[in-house]
């Protein structure tokens, strides 16, 4: 299923907006890749830059610095003519189903669209049952409207439209964030099984760490529009290096059984707009030193594919005691 | 058997008997009951966790205890118990003033319930001024104080902000401070921290937990999780009834009931065991008319033919915990 074969590559990719005469550094540096078959999930607070940077690598907001390819071809600087090729093969889905279909068309229009955008008026048509039934629908639903349908019943629509055009990447944001506790593993389910059976790489956003423990291969965490941490899935939830991402870990709700030390970080998510000097975090961090208010630390790889930009990495306890499956 | 509930043990400050909320549907004096026969006890000092999916009716039993029900909807049976004053039938007058006085309230998202074009200090002054008689210095006076306690920074320049100026979690301790203000007999807070990062929402869930000694808590959640951070007990709602109630540990780790069972299993957990997740089949029941028999039968898997048929009515399973399932779970 995964490869080594690199999808999406960002190099050292920024983005800027304008905020009253300066420039506010939403994105500062962001270099990752997607494999072909895996699932990256991008975790942080709001204002960590997370969406801004999916944003970013599909070329849906301009980047400042930095390159992006993708399937090996630069789109950095690609004109919007071609990009529209290349977004073929990459497709979003969204955190709010209610907002994300166009109420006035039948679910056959939304998750035809994609095919007719791209001239494939034909094969739209040949998709629908199939498509449907790759979501879970009933082919009876193609000609009913979104508001018919249940959020958890619009989610799987999106799905099926993200999947109309067979791509290589789907970005989803915050994909279940907004369902019904029930109806969420649902989906988490589905995204999955369509994964398998279409072959894709996800690349997801998420704040819910234990969902991304769940479905994600790795894990990039940011922190004020950089990366602070970076490895597996299993490495990020039992070792984590960063003080931020044991904050994290330490703030998702419940598990108690699972806990150890737990820390609930002060002060308030960050705001890019003033940015401490030294390391981003260093306000926050439990365990800052003098050395960290002036000196930024560089993300650097400490073994087996991991990376972390701290002067301390791993000098906090992780949050988290594992216990085997059978323990409970 | 005894009834449900009866045997709390302490003082009992909140007490929900047997309540039944009904709207009106068509034309034809058709109704719908989305809250049937609701009973809870919130003792004093006490947090009881509401947990349910949407459409549950868990915002319509707090909007019930408000007296602020939207539209026709109304309470057809039951009463609602502050210290032995029947919220149903006390008066309006009456009732504003137990709004925001003997009942706070905490709501989900603070940019909505806060008005954007008042400073918070306004909204804080003019609260204490409609429930005791208090001059403008020294109301400005116990605001200040009641921000700080909340752990607003630099009280002194907030009380001057506008909602709009604060961040997300800063509101929300605003709205605690608020709640707070005239040292109520409960709060009710309904989703105060679905809203926030999950950073802040432990900053505000530990603000709850240390801050409010005086006042007991009902915590209107849809996340287990959130509510076995907080919560001595936990009703668990389904379709405007409690499906199960009892010590937050107990309902967490022995749940009883189909619902509840497949809520637990549903939630993604830190593993490295990476099956795919227990799903609960179908869509959470929404009510158009009169059900027969038990509300989730459609979606159970512990289904008999009698749950077709015969409502299951809470029942005590021992003196803490209360079930409403034919055929539910026996203990590990």
């Amino acid at each position: 299923m995964k490869s080594d074969e690199v999808i999406l590559r960002a190099k050292d990719v920024s983005v800027t907006f304008p905020v009253g005469g300066r420039r506010l550094i939403a994105v500062d540096g962001v270099s990752l890749e997607v494999y072909e078959g895996e699932t990256l999930a991008l975790v942080g607070e709001s204002g960590s830059g997370k969406s801004t940077t999916a944003l970013a690598l599909i070329r849906a907001i301009p980047i400042d610095g930095g390159e992006v390819s993708f399937l090996g071809q630069n789109i950095t600087n690609l004109r919007e003519k071609d990009l529209f090729s290349v977004r073929r093969q990459m497709q979003m889905v969204f955190q709010d189903p209610y907002s994300s279909l166009d109420p006035r068309m039948t679910v056959r229009q939304i998750i035809t669209e994609p095919l007719r955008a791209h001239g494939m008026q034909k094969k739209a048509e040949e998709r629908v049952p199939e498509l449907l039934a790759a979501v879970g629908l009933s082919p009876e639903s193609s000609s009913r409207k979104p508001d018919q349908f249940s959020g958890g019943q619009r989610q799987r629509i999106a799905i099926a439209r993200a999947l109309a055009l067979r791509p290589r990447l789907i970005i989803a944001d915050e994909p279940v964030s907004a369902l019904d506790v029930s109806i969420q593993a649902q989906v988490v389910n589905l995204l999955q099984d369509v994964q398998r059976e279409f072959q894709m790489s996800y690349l997801i956003i998420a704040h819910d760490l234990g969902l991304v423990n769940h479905i994600a291969d790795r894990v990039i965490v940011m922190y004020l529009g950089r990366i602070v941490e970076q490895g597996t899935a299993d490495q990020i939830t039992w070792e984590p290096q960063h003080p931020y991402t044991v904050s994290l870990l330490s703030a998702s709700p419940g598990d108690a059984h699972l806990r150890k030390n737990r820390i609930v970080l002060g002060g308030e998510p960050p705001s890019p707009i003033d940015r401490p000097s030294g390391c981003p975090f260093h306000p926050r961090c439990p365990i800052a030193t003098e050395r960290c208010t002036t000196e930024t630390p560089i993300l650097l790889a400490i073994g087996d594919g991991r990376k972390v930009a701290c002067h301390f990495p791993g000098a906090m306890d992780p949050p988290l005691v594992e216990i085997q499956a059978n323990d409970r | 058997m005894s009834i449900p509930g009866d045997e709390v043990a302490g003082k009992v400050v909140l007490e929900i008997k047997d309540l039944h909320v009904t709207f009106p549907i068509g034309f034809e004096g058709q109704e719908v009951e989305i809250l049937r026969g609701i009973s809870l006890q919130l003792p004093e000092g006490g947090v009881l966790g509401l947990v349910g999916e949407s459409g549950s009716g868990k915002s319509m039993l707090l909007l019930s205890v408000l007296g602020l029900l939207p539209g026709r909807g109304q309470i057809s049976k039951g009463s609602i118990l502050l210290d032995d004053e029947d919220l149903c039938t006390v008066s309006a007058p009456r009732l504003r003033l137990i709004r925001g006085g003997s009942i706070g309230t905490i709501f989900q998202d603070p940019m909505t319930s806060l008005n954007p074009v008042r400073r918070i200090g306004s909204l804080l002054v003019e609260t204490l001024h409609r429930h005791r008689s208090i001059d403008r210095k020294k109301a400005k006076v116990v605001a200040l104080e009641a921000l700080r306690e909340v752990g607003v920074p630099s009280p002194k320049e907030r009380i001057r902000a506008y909602p709009h100026e604060l961040s997300g979690g800063l509101r929300q301790r605003v709205m605690i401070a608020h709640a707070l203000l005239n040292q109520p007999r409960v709060i009710l807070a309904d989703e105060p921290t679905t809203a926030l990062d999950t950073t802040t929402q432990l900053q505000i869930l530990s603000l709850l937990k240390t801050r409010v000694k005086n006042a007991s808590i009902l915590f209107i959640t849809h996340d287990l999780g959130v509510a076995s951070e907080l919560c001595d007990e936990i009703a668990v709602l389904y379709a405007g009834r409690v499906v199960e109630r009892g010590p937050t540990a107990q309902v967490l780790e022995n749940p009883r009931h189909p619902y509840t069972v497949g809520l637990i299993a549903a939630m993604p957990h830190f593993t490295r065991n990476r099956e795919p997740l227990k799903v609960i089949l179908g869509e959470p029941m929404r009510l158009t008319g009169v059900v027969t028999g038990c509300a989730f039968v459609a979606r159970c898997e512990r289904a008999l033919a009698k749950c077709q048929t015969e409502d299951p009515f809470l029942q005590s399973v021992d003196e803490s915990v209360h079930v409403a399932c034919w055929n539910q779970l026996e203990t590990s």
